[in-house]
């Protein structure tokens, strides 16, 4: 006779009530965590809405303001944001399932014989909700950027909000399909790099955005339907998704949410790219260019070979270097672009650009034995993994400083400013590649965010320290809106304390790292 | 069990792997009463076998079949059937030894969850440490709980993966123990393990498995084999 089963709703609270027992969170701290939250983000709120008024387009310190430039339509600075950020927000919740379960949840749920549909239950519903806001969110800000009266504003917002959502479900409709659920998440993530490839065409062609009109309400009403049909059908299938779909997205939910909660990009980049797109290839290459070179140059020829493959054969790496390519060249395509916003866009695009060519190095800080494997030294193996960072970011500041001398006249001046740069950041790539990980097992200390292991703060930065020291002249020039020979001067002392600072490998004592697993 | 059952689980002609096969296409027959070691050197396909028998990894061709029917981890009765420990470590960090054993206990509707919780912990010596959080295990301590989960519920079939690992020299021989009375009751196990003795004691048949050849062999052969690996 079969035992009396619990349903799966039952399961979920009999470990939330014991978990719960024995947390040691009490409400107290839950309200000094809710007030923290609310003062940061007043804070922020402040200190943006100051910023703002203070270097508002059109009142901005620069001297030479664009003449006959191309024109990006306001309208089009709220939309592209928009829709890049629910594109984008699609490619993340798709890698990450939607549906899924922690390590703990696979491994002490899925063996019971309960059903699957409650139990799995309140995992479907957590990404659609958040989705909503996310949707709601950037249709709200349309709703500003272009306000049409309260039904334009309330449709576009519920447009976005509704869209979301109905793109969320799909995803996880489609998680027991994987190549379905695949095509969604190339979909949004060609969507997301293509705004701002789509923002240039736009301003060239002076397309003007969609107005937003009160059709957007119905429309979104109609949506919101077809959603709701679509969570329906979705909560009757959630026990159809196999095991290891809940598992694998768990590991990535995972490692994913460690890695946001120790401000760790690399682990985060690890978690979203390479376990769901390791790089692959049907056969191997005989490499057999590096019998040409000398022989006691072939372990840097090695070093810089398996750099460039592993950067080349990730297509997801050369895309992210000409999208954040395109994110400083939209923002130099307004009518009249503000010096706070081209400063932003510009060291937004750099860091994405400069993150995306140094997998080798990261890859080589987790595993020490790549490094250890040739025989030089780690000084020199720092410097040859800066290589390939400094071809591209030299082609990165190439292309971006041109645009600007377009813009602002002087173009040879700004690309040999820009040529000056790139070493800098190829140089805080490597630097922020080889950080030591943060340890959790250790004493921890508490934070507004949790529990955090000592040190946290200082590696975060590791990295984006020297870019920002060596972002210095740029920043400046983009203030004044011209070079100058001082400028470039500096730019080369930075560049060259940037590279050494990168070649610095005393913080990578693990002693030292962590003082506490000190014997 | 219905008498019209004569095998818990069969599998014939199974590939098993990543895309590709890791080794030739698996045969076999496990009937209650049986305990199938699994034996081969790292990376001969073991726990590929295993995790593609509980649906963690899709088949690559041939058929499986779980008490007369499909074999489908999704459909309560596959869970109701199968226990299956892989090595797999996660942890509830909020519930202690005793909890994780009795939310088994509770989801596969045991009767009386506390004696048999209490029983396990005694078995597998982690009375002393019932009220410790999984963080403060040991790493052997840690597999101790994993099998005591396993062997804490009901079921037909029992999946191990390389189960001696980590144990101590007493608990290891207790597992062997287990595995007998498992056995005995009309219990049917499949397992991987690199341990001679555990396959002298336990096992009624073995599977070796090779680059070329699948061989099903008995338990003295099957320790041999385990033993020219080493």
């Amino acid at each position: 006779m079969s035992p009396a089963l619990p349903t799966g709703g039952q399961v979920r609270r009999v470990t939330r009530d014991a978990s719960n027992y024995h947390s040691e969170t009490k409400l107290t701290d839950v309200l000094g965590d809710v007030y923290v939250g609310v003062f940061a983000v007043a804070m922020a709120a402040t200190m943006v809405f100051s910023l703002s008024t203070r270097l508002a387009p059109g009142e901005g310190p620069f001297r030479q303001a664009a003449q006959d430039g191309p024109g990006l339509a306001v309208g089009w600075i709220a939309v592209l944001p928009a829709i890049a950020a629910v594109a984008a927000f699609v490619g993340l919740v798709t890698r990450l399932g939607p549906l899924s379960l922690s390590g703990a949840e696979s491994t002490w749920w899925l063996p019971l014989p309960v059903d699957r549909r409650s139990l799995l239950r309140p995992a479907a519903y957590r990404w659609p909700g958040i989705g909503l806001v996310v949707g709601a969110v950037c249709g709200a800000a349309i709703s500003f950027a272009m306000p049409a009266g309260p039904a334009a504003m309330a449709g576009t917002t519920a447009l976005f909000a509704a869209l979301t959502v109905t793109l969320v479900i799909t995803a996880g409709r489609l998680q027991s399909r994987p190549t379905a659920h695949r095509a969604i998440r190339v979909a949004a993530d060609l969507v997301t790099a293509g705004v701002p490839l789509f923002g240039i065409l736009m301003a060239l062609s002076r397309t003007a955005p969609p107005g937003t009109t009160w059709i957007a309400l119905p429309v979104a009403v109609v949506l919101l339907v077809v959603a709701i049909g679509l969570a329906v059908s979705w909560d009757r299938r959630l026990g159809d998704v196999h095991a290891v779909s809940l598992r694998h997205s768990g590991a990535v939910t995972d490692e994913a949410l460690v890695a946001v909660l120790s401000l760790d990009t690399r682990a985060l980049g690890r978690a979203l790219a390479v376990r769901t797109e390791s790089p692959r290839r049907a056969r191997s290459s005989t490499m057999r260019w590096l019998t040409r070179v000398p022989r006691a140059w072939r372990p840097q020829a090695a070093l810089i070979t398996s750099d460039v493959l592993l950067f080349l054969r990730t297509p997801r790496q050369p895309v992210q270097v000409l999208v954040a390519l395109g994110l400083p060249v939209l923002g130099l395509l307004v009518p009249d672009p503000g010096p706070a916003s081209t400063i932003v866009l510009l060291l937004i695009g750099a860091y994405l650009a400069s993150l995306a060519t140094v997998e080798g190095a990261r890859r080589a800080q987790i595993s020490p034995g790549l490094d250890a494997a040739f025989p030089i030294g780690q000084r020199d193996v720092r410097l040859t993994r800066m290589a390939l960072p400094i071809v591209v970011m030299e082609f990165w500041f190439i292309v971006i400083t041109a645009v600007l001398g377009w813009r602002f006249g002087d173009p040879a001046w700004w690309v040999l400013l820009g040529m000056l740069s790139a070493p800098a950041w190829a140089a805080a790539a490597v630097r922020g590649a080889y950080r030591p990980n943060a340890t959790f097992g250790g004493p921890t200390i508490t934070s507004p965010m949790g529990a955090l292991p000592p040190g946290l703060a200082s590696s975060a930065v590791k990295g984006p320290d020297i870019a920002v020291i060596g972002s210095v002249p740029i920043v400046v020039a983009l203030i004044l809106g011209s070079t100058h020979p001082e400028l470039l001067s500096l730019q080369v002392l930075l560049s060259g304390i940037a590279v050494a600072v990168a070649l610095h490998q005393k913080t990578e004592n693990p002693e030292e790292a962590n003082p506490r697993e000190k014997p | 069990m219905s008498g019209a059952v004569a095998a818990l689980l069969e599998v014939e002609d199974l590939e098993v792997g990543y895309g590709l096969p890791v080794c030739p296409p698996i045969t076999l027959t496990l009937a209650p009463g049986d305990v199938v070691a699994v034996v081969g050197a790292n990376g001969s396909g073991k726990s590929t076998l295993l995790r593609t028998v509980v649906g963690l990894l899709a088949p690559l061709g041939g058929q499986m079949n779980l008490l007369g029917s499909g074999l489908d981890e999704r459909s309560s009765t596959f869970r109701a059937a199968v226990a299956s420990e892989l090595g797999d470590e996660a942890f509830f960090p909020s519930l202690t030894v005793r909890e994780h054993l009795m939310l088994t206990c509770f989801g596969h509707g045991v009767d009386d969850p506390v004696s048999v919780t209490n029983y396990q912990l005694d078995a597998f010596g982690l009375t002393e440490r019932a009220e410790a959080m999984p963080g403060a295990l040991s790493s052997g301590q840690r597999r101790r709980l994993l099998l005591a989960a396993t062997f804490a519920r009901p079921r037909a079939l029992m999946i191990l993966d390389e189960p001696e690992q980590r144990l101590d020299a007493a608990i290891r021989d207790a597992l062997a123990g287990w595995l007998v009375e498992e056995r005995s009751e009309g219990g049917g196990v499949l397992m991987a393990t690199h341990d001679p003795q555990l396959v002298t004691i336990a096992a009624t048949k073995v599977v070796a498995i090779s680059d070329t050849e699948v061989r099903v062999v008995d338990p003295e052969r099957g320790a041999a084999i385990i033993r020219n690996e080493l």
